[in-house]
């Protein structure tokens, strides 16, 4: 399969977070501000003027997009400085993905960085409402995710971690890189473990209000399914390890399969939220939705760069593992943050 | 349904949860075995501590409007209305007596408190 191919598809992922996203989220400013406090909008009209109108978010992700499109494309004709000669040393399509990876997680860094500031800015501007209004329903994940679905889920959950367990007890594969692989999977399944306990306890915020009921319901399914993800590389790692080869071109094709999923699901999103209310040029359907994606994506392609190391290195990349855990920790945390999972924050629904 | 709170109110937080459950179990909104949210939930909804919606819902298990069933959760009990009447009652007898208490201190008899009783009953009934 050509390269082209890898390319057409990363390009696809760059239009869709980076042109596409900062367009929606920025959006959503004002709807989350009306969410703190509805009265402080209309006390300052030049602050929601200032940023109805700011568009330096807008372009710096477009201009990281681009440059992101541009690397690919240099990497792939060979204009490439021989400073960074040593990403050559893999095979062309795993070079190009890691060089998507690395420039996406940046990317995301700065989105991360950009939500920080944007609440703290918040915090210290937009003084909390004194009315509040709360839900007097119990959400819990049995409202959103039925009851045998989620024993399937679970189950299949378990039964692949019980399988490394199983696999490094009684097999002769318990070395080093085999039980950091094996941790790797469990981290990773507490993370979207933890996506979905957020998504069902999160604060209902702007999205609720300006979407409607189902916002919910539609981000905790969608977090649900996500927690299935990392199976298929799991249990392919999982055969690495025990039959001592490495599945390249299943990774590759798994890896591009994952990117066309984010796209499509951000695609579908946008024209859902345009189909189901005109009124969207001005109030977006939803950010914790594309936070999400954004999320399952870089959990995603983290793992897969660290996996698709060469396999010397990845033995000895336990420690790199590690730091990579605690990046998707934090990028998370700033995911959560930026959806209003922060005590501090307030909703008026 | 909802509940609204102001925290600026002179009428504390926990008091306005425990008088808006009430004004629901009494209308029919909150029926017997609707499961009623976690304290966690609620006060994160609100951003208010947690202590002030466990004391409220300590409140309203005492006055046996709900019940805390374990890991179950905190449920509206059956025969809540009856009670949600009782606290009620209770609460407009204390505020009687304390007016009553405060008429005869002023010297007006029996009969004077009660037709200030009816007039005042009467123009507040007219304004509904």
């Amino acid at each position: 399969m050509s390269e082209w191919v890898d390319i057409a598809v990363y390009a696809a992922l760059i239009v869709a977070v980076w042109g596409w996203f900062p367009v929606w989220s920025s959006r959503f400013t004002i709807p989350l501000i009306a969410d703190r406090n509805p009265g402080w909008l209309a006390d300052h009209p030049e602050s929601e003027w200032r940023l109805v109108e700011s568009r330096w978010f807008r372009w710096s992700c477009l201009m990281w997009g681009s440059v992101s499109l541009l690397a690919l494309l240099a990497f792939q004709f060979d204009v490439w400085p021989e400073q960074l000669a040593s990403l050559r040393a893999a095979p062309q399509w795993e070079a190009l993905k890691n060089l998507n990876s690395t420039l996406f997680i940046a990317g995301l860094i700065h989105v991360a960085a950009c939500a920080v500031l944007f609440f703290r800015w918040l915090d210290a501007n937009v003084p909390l409402s004194s009315r509040r209004q709360a839900t007097l329903e119990r959400r819990s994940l049995h409202d959103y995710v039925p009851r045998p679905l989620q024993f399937v889920g679970y189950a299949v959950i378990v039964v692949h971690l019980a399988m490394w367990v199983v696999v490094g007890l009684t097999g002769p594969y318990a070395t080093t890189a085999f039980w950091g692989a094996m941790a790797f999977q469990f981290v990773i399944s507490g993370v979207f473990l933890l996506l979905v306990i957020t998504a069902v306890r999160r604060r209902p915020g702007a999205m609720g209000r300006v979407v409607g009921q189902g916002f919910r319901r539609t981000e905790v399914r969608l977090a649900f399914a996500a927690q299935l993800l990392p199976l298929p590389n799991g249990i392919a790692r999982l055969y690495e390890q025990v039959a001592g080869n490495s599945s390249q071109s299943f990774d590759r094709f798994m890896h591009l399969g994952f990117v066309l999923l984010v796209v499509a699901l951000a695609v579908a999103l946008a024209r859902s939220h345009q189909r189901r209310e005109p009124w969207s040029t001005r109030w977006p359907r939803s950010a914790t939705s594309v936070g999400g994606l954004t999320l399952v994506a870089f959990v995603t392609m983290t793992q897969g760069a660290a996996q698709a190391l060469p396999r010397e290195v990845y033995e000895a990349g336990n420690a790199q593992l590690t730091s990579e855990t605690r990046e998707v920790g934090r990028v998370l945390a700033l995911v959560l943050h930026q959806n209003g999972v922060d005590q501090r924050a307030r909703r008026i629904d | 349904m909802d509940i609204v709170i102001q925290t600026n109110a002179p009428e504390p937080v926990y008091e306005q949860i425990v008088r808006q459950i009430h004004d629901a179990v009494k209308s029919g909104r909150l029926k017997p075995d609707t499961p009623l949210p976690t304290v966690r939930q609620l006060a994160g909804d609100l951003v208010i501590n947690r202590n002030t919606v466990a004391r409220a819902y300590r409140i309203l298990e005492e006055q046996g409007v709900i019940l805390t069933a374990g890991r179950k959760g905190t449920f509206i009990r059956q025969g809540a209305v009856r009670e949600v009447a009782k606290v009620r009652t209770s609460r407009a007898e204390r505020v009687m007596r304390r007016v009553v208490r405060t008429l005869l201190g002023e010297g007006l008899n029996r009969k004077e408190i009660a037709d200030i009783f009816s007039t005042a009953l009467s123009v507040e009934m007219r304004k509904g």
